[in-house]
């Protein structure tokens, strides 16, 4: 679908335009988020929401960048308005918490702000490529993790390893890859989203 | 107890602390083991850095399977549902789609007792044969007389018996993944164009479409024994089978991970490392759809990755992502396009 029409049924409240968006850029944005916020929920509630807002202030909105930086900026801030909130309310022991069990990583203020500038080939070609090149064992046990979306359990019961070897493989893992590809950390994922 | 562990060693290793983050990034870390990199964390710009950069790599990395499985289609109904909510209820427009739902509904309430009926009125007088097919893009699972099960895979079809007075013997064409019920003194049988398999109490899979080129089965737990015209084998878990059609040769082959085979049945299309051309049948089936190449090419295209929930609109754009392809739709049509050739 060409941009303008994309904006045309954003600002219509035309929900196939929505669903197409959500199909689209859901699972990025929710990336994008929870690499501030740290939940995985909160990330999803985050996202929901911003879409939720655009269609409620669709008659008002106005777009001067792309469809997908529009998205990202729009999260980030929502994000950051989140962490605020959070910080104001003291809240913040939460994340520490036991009941807080789906913690990918604790918060941290990121001063980094989406740049249009940042454009990359193929961010996905890049970890494939760095993956392949991994001792098999850390290979398999990455692809089952990431590309499978496994539990660690499970990626244990498949390689017949422990699950403490997993985790040692994924370790090491994402340490190998974290050299091969310093060229484009730390913001790998703003290459992905803004390609 | 990884505190003390820890403390013990003062972090000196690096794999440590990795590991830590690890299980933290896999939703598994314990209080202490959150606590114990809160500490880390704040030891030192570095620590942070390196941490900053993995939960980077982590999330990344996991975007294009959905890894850490974002909710997409619960959200997309919380939504629509908050919408229509809030629409002036004049506006709404019952679509032709939604009127033609509700008649299926009412049709098939209609048609249950009727189906239940000469269901029962079959069964009791004569064994007739069924035969369970499976449309392109559809997938089922069947319970069987003896109460085994068969998960029945896009395109495929299955007749037994209906109430196997005549042993376990069943026949397939296509793709089943199968759960039989232990019968030491029953063995159940399946047939296929080329092969034969016979097992008492198994879990295993059968791949023998009349369009590929070769027959394979997949054994997950239990014993089977496979036979063709020419050839019989017996096979242990965690092996595969293969038939060659051409060759009618069997050969065996170590698996380490079954699931490759059998993913399918969970509703996930799994693929690795494989070419376009290979891809092409099963994406076909799986999609109900046609898919045409522009150029010589783009078939020998490699691929990696997992489709669970997505229609084949989601699914080419993840391969247009790939910047090697370019896919576009006319009708039933699947076109894919080298990106360069254009």
């Amino acid at each position: 679908m060409p941009t303008n029409n994309i904006i045309k049924g954003l600002i219509l409240g035309d929900e196939k335009t929505y669903i197409s968006l959500f199909r689209e850029y859901y699972v990025p944005l929710c990336a994008y988020s929870r690499r501030y916020v740290g939940r995985k929920d909160v990330a999803e509630e985050i996202v929901s929401d911003t879409f939720l807002k655009i269609w409620e202030n669709r008659a008002s909105i106005q777009i001067n960048t792309s469809i997908k930086s529009y998205l990202f900026q729009a999260v980030y801030n929502n994000s950051l308005y989140y962490l605020r909130k959070l910080k104001n309310e003291a809240i913040l022991e939460d994340y520490f918490s036991n009941t807080a069990s789906e913690n990918i990583a604790f918060s941290t203020l990121a001063d980094e702000t989406p740049e249009e500038s940042l454009v990359m080939d193929d961010i996905n070609t890049r970890i494939e490529e760095a993956v392949a090149q991994l001792p098999d064992q850390q290979q398999k046990a990455f692809r089952l993790k990431r590309f499978d979306g496994r539990k660690n359990a499970e990626v244990a019961k498949i390689m017949g390893i422990s699950v403490k070897t997993v985790e040692m493989h994924l370790a090491k893992a994402t340490l190998t890859l974290r050299k091969n590809l310093k060229d484009y950390l730390p913001s790998f994922l703003l290459f992905l989203l803004l390609k | 107890m990884c505190i003390i562990q820890l403390k013990n060693a003062e972090m000196e290793n690096e794999t440590d602390v990795n590991i830590l983050l690890i299980r933290l990034f896999s939703g598994e870390a314990s209080h202490e083991e959150k606590k114990v990199i809160s500490v880390w964390l704040k030891q030192s710009a570095e620590n942070k850095k390196l941490y900053a950069d993995l939960r980077e790599i982590w999330l990344t990395s996991g975007i294009q399977s959905n890894a850490d499985e974002y909710n997409l289609e619960q959200a997309i109904f919380r939504f629509k549902a908050k919408i229509s909510d809030q629409r002036p209820a004049g506006i709404q427009i019952i679509s032709w789609r939604q009127v033609a739902r509700y008649a299926a509904v009412i049709l098939l309430a209609l048609s249950l007792p009727l189906s239940y009926y000469f269901g029962k009125h079959n069964s009791a007088s004569t064994n007739s044969l069924t035969t369970i097919a499976c449309a392109y893009g559809d997938k089922s699972n069947i319970v069987l007389p003896d109460s085994s099960r068969v998960y029945l895979n896009s395109g495929s079809k299955l007749s037994f018996n209906s109430n196997f007075e005549n042993g376990r013997k069943v026949k397939l064409e296509g793709e089943a993944f199968f759960e039989v019920t232990k019968d030491k003194n029953h063995p159940f049988h399946v047939k296929t164009n080329d092969v034969e398999i016979e097992v008492l109490g198994t879990k295993f899979n059968l791949k023998a479409y009349a369009e590929e080129k070769s027959v394979s089965a997949t054994l997950v737990e239990g014993r089977i024994k496979i036979s063709s015209d020419y050839q019989q084998e017996f096979m242990a878990p965690d092996q595969r089978i293969i038939f060659s059609k051409e060759s009618k040769k069997m050969t065996v082959q170590k698996v380490a991970d079954t699931t490759v085979d059998t993913d399918w049945k969970d509703g996930r299309f799994v693929f690795r490392n494989e070419s376009l051309a290979e891809l092409k049948p099963r994406l076909e089936r799986w999609f109900d759809v046609d898919i045409v190449f522009g150029d010589e090419q783009v078939k020998n295209r490699r691929f990696t990755g997992v489709l669970s929930r997505e229609s084949i609109l989601e699914a080419i754009t993840y391969f247009d992502r790939s910047n090697y392809v370019e896919c576009s739709i006319q009708g039933n049509k699947v076109i894919i396009n080298s990106q360069n050739n254009k």
